[in-house]
């Protein structure tokens, strides 16, 4: 190997990082909404995915893996917010959008890889293909466990979820997914169908509902929202924020790259901007 | 705390010693006389729920609102075991007390707003809690050793305040059975 | 259930390795995956895709630009568990990160105990990636691994002291954590959530009078119940 190329090479490197390093950064600066905010990334994607497929230079192809790599990161943190938060987040639907295609035509490269071409390929590229394996498992891994919780809270919120829908909220439009939403449905149906089966039509009328409010305390059970929960502050920038804590009369001052144990409802906004994530 | 909490329900029916302000036609079985009526100054113990709202509402006599029943401090909040709680927090038998302690002692603060008690309660749980949690951790530093017999028991015990194994002798015998 | 309840809204051990895994840190690679030989050079220009006979490292959540242009014994930096898929198969090196040395190690546990009130600053995985590196790469090390491990072992010792001493002043209100890697937090989650919450009840109790059942309802949703029978 020539010296030269060896220096040409890294040349090239390290503009290459360090472009993808500013578009980072770029990314990070602008992101001041991260639930709305994939959206406005998104719209960038696309324009930079349509030239990747017709052209193959480098600088494009480097670029939309910075994209993968930033949609997985993303993925990440929204899995752990999505796993530490009371309530179910609103479903990342770009993000997925991107990400489950990309595992898609993964999975058929690696199928086509293993199937045929192998041996068209010297002994070491059995490497690259077990990472990529592992790589693929570690992806579904996230997603599945992501998808999981949402699951769960979906089971758990059941009747609160159809209430807060169907009084149709801006908010909750991009709650769930469209599989969510036939899921939620039909869970639904069938709980209440077992509900008043085996129990509520042998009561009297007046106490068959299973969502009143009469009482002293809502049948219907809602997140708890004065649950502590731990945010890591992101170090976006020098500037921190002030919450105040309405029950205790107190105002807290968030600094950048620290942690905290916060009321869930104190921190909400906060962590919709993109500005904190649970962990 | 929602409407299905187990826990809620039982702490609902803790029983509260009360003592009716009013002579009430009817109301004799809460004594064990089914159709009798139910004295003035009489002392019954009546669930939570329903002591609470008796508590509430009530009629006239001399003018005056005066509530059904008045409510009386259950022995597990009486001075006595404050005093206990006072002196040393982790060595009283809460269990044997109530076994949902903390859940009744919210609904009896949230009565009276009893700062004061909610201070002694925070107290005894935070004391309790802390440890209960370093028993814990001496469990799990236990099982590590189990697995890995590179003294981390002994250099804990050199290095920092975690003398697990003088605070909790009786852990060993937890994992002998 | 879709999921399991001991990982409702807190995570595994295994988990947080997993999460662990996903930084980069820096190895020596012991094979070339560069494509760069010359003949091909002028080609590279049009098309990259021609005259390679290496299957290309193509990924999916991670720039793979490096480890198409690994070059053995230059140094580069990669995802954790690539380096130590690489380490297995005897392909890499990892290069230990600079705080875990003895001399290092031993400056923290110095300041830890210098400084009774507060934590020294570690990198937010330390403890999981000293224990990985230790179990996987044990090789890589210049100094001696048991005496790095009894180090990382008191300095976990020495912190988690201190995390019980602070325990003392949980409240109902808020707490600062600063300097806790994931781990230490993780282990700690369930304690202080379930202390807090139920801090915040009493409290509550004691001073917004009649129903803190209601507490929990607060601003979201009084109104959002639909009438919707069965």
């Amino acid at each position: 190997m020539d010296i030269d190329d060896i220096l040409a090479s890294l040349d090239h490197d390290t503009t290459a990082v360090e472009s993808l390093r500013s578009d980072a950064d770029n990314y990070n600066g602008s992101s001041t909404l991260l639930y709305s905010d994939l959206t406005y990334n998104d719209s960038q994607t696309k324009d930079k995915q349509n030239p990747n497929t017709i052209s193959n230079s480098t600088a494009t192809t480097s670029a939309t893996i910075t994209t993968s790599a930033q949609d997985y990161n993303n993925l990440i943190e929204l899995w752990r917010n999505e796993r530490c938060s009371p309530e179910l987040l609103p479903y990342p639907t770009k993000l997925l959008d991107r990400i489950l295609p990309r595992l898609q035509q993964q999975m058929e490269y690696i199928e086509s890889l293993s199937m045929g071409f192998i041996s068209e390929y010297s002994q070491s590229s059995k490497l690259p293909l077990l990472c990529m394996e592992a790589e693929l498992e570690r992806l579904k891994f996230v997603i599945r466990s992501f998808l999981r919780c949402r699951l769960k809270k979906i089971d758990k919120y059941n009747f609160y979820l159809q209430s807060i829908i169907a009084s149709s909220d801006t908010d909750s439009a991009n709650l769930l997914s469209k599989q969510e939403s036939i899921y939620l449905n039909k869970h639904s149906q069938i709980l209440l169908k077992l509900f008043n089966n085996s129990i509520l039509k042998h009561m009297p009328v007046d106490l068959q509902a299973i969502q009143d409010t009469e009482g002293s305390i809502s049948m219907v059970d809602e997140p708890k929202w004065d649950q502590f929960v731990f945010i890591y502050v992101k170090d976006l920038s020098t500037q921190s924020f002030m919450v105040t804590i309405p029950q205790l009369n107190e105002e807290v001052e968030l600094s950048p790259g620290s942690i905290y144990v916060m009321r869930y409802s104190v921190i909400r906004d906060l962590l919709m901007q993109g500005k904190i994530q649970l962990i | 705390m929602g409407y299905y909490d187990i826990d809620d329900v039982l702490t609902d029916s803790a029983e509260i010693p009360c003592t009716f302000n009013h002579t009430i036609p009817g109301l004799g079985f809460l004594q064990g006389n089914p159709g009798k009526s139910i004295n003035k100054n009489t002392r019954v113990t009546l669930p939570l729920w329903m002591s609470r709202m008796l508590a509430m509402v009530g009629g006239e006599e001399d003018g005056e609102d005066i509530p059904f029943v008045e409510l009386n401090t259950p022995t597990v909040f009486s001075q006595k075991v404050i005093n206990a709680i006072r002196a040393s927090p982790t060595s009283l038998d809460i269990h044997s007390l109530y076994g949902h302690y903390y859940d009744m002692a919210i609904k009896w603060i949230g009565l009276f707003e009893d700062e004061k008690f909610a201070e002694i309660c925070s107290e005894l749980l935070l004391q309790r809690s802390i440890e209960i949690n370093a028993h814990a951790n001496s469990v799990m530093l236990n099982i590590h050793s189990n697995h890995r017999p590179s003294n981390l028991k002994y250099s804990g015990s050199n290095k920092g305040p975690t003398t697990i194994q003088q605070v909790t002798p009786f852990l060993f015998d937890i994992r002998r059975i | 259930m879709s999921l399991p309840n001991h990982l409702n809204e807190t995570f595994s051990p295994e988990e947080i390795q997993f999460l662990v895994e996903n930084e980069p840190i820096r190895i020596f690679p012991r094979i070339t995956t560069r494509q760069m030989v010359r003949a091909n050079r002028q080609y590279d220009e049009f098309d990259s895709n021609t005259a390679k006979q290496d299957m290309k490292w193509k990924l999916i959540t991670m720039d793979d630009t490096s480890l198409n242009n690994m070059v053995a014994m230059k140094s580069t930096q990669v995802t954790l568990w690539v380096a130590l898929i690489l380490k297995q198969q005897a392909k890499c090196s990892i290069i230990a990160p600079a705080w875990l040395t003895v001399k290092e190690l031993d400056r923290k546990i110095q300041y830890e105990q210098t400084h009774l009130d507060r934590f020294s600053e570690m990198p937010w995985n330390w403890l999981v990636l000293a224990q990985l590196l230790f179990n996987k790469a044990a090789d890589d090390f210049h100094d001696p691994v048991h005496e790095l491990r009894s180090r990382v072992q008191d300095l976990r010792e020495i912190r988690q002291s201190k995390v019980l001493k602070g325990l003392q002043y949980l409240n109902e209100s808020h707490l600062q954590l600063d300097n806790l890697s994931v781990l230490e937090i993780n282990e700690l989650r369930p304690f202080i959530i379930g202390v807090m919450d139920k801090l915040r009840d009493m409290h509550a109790a004691a001073h917004s009078g009649s129903a803190n059942e209601d507490q929990d309802i607060d601003n979201y949703g009084d109104d959002r119940y639909v009438e919707a029978g069965v």
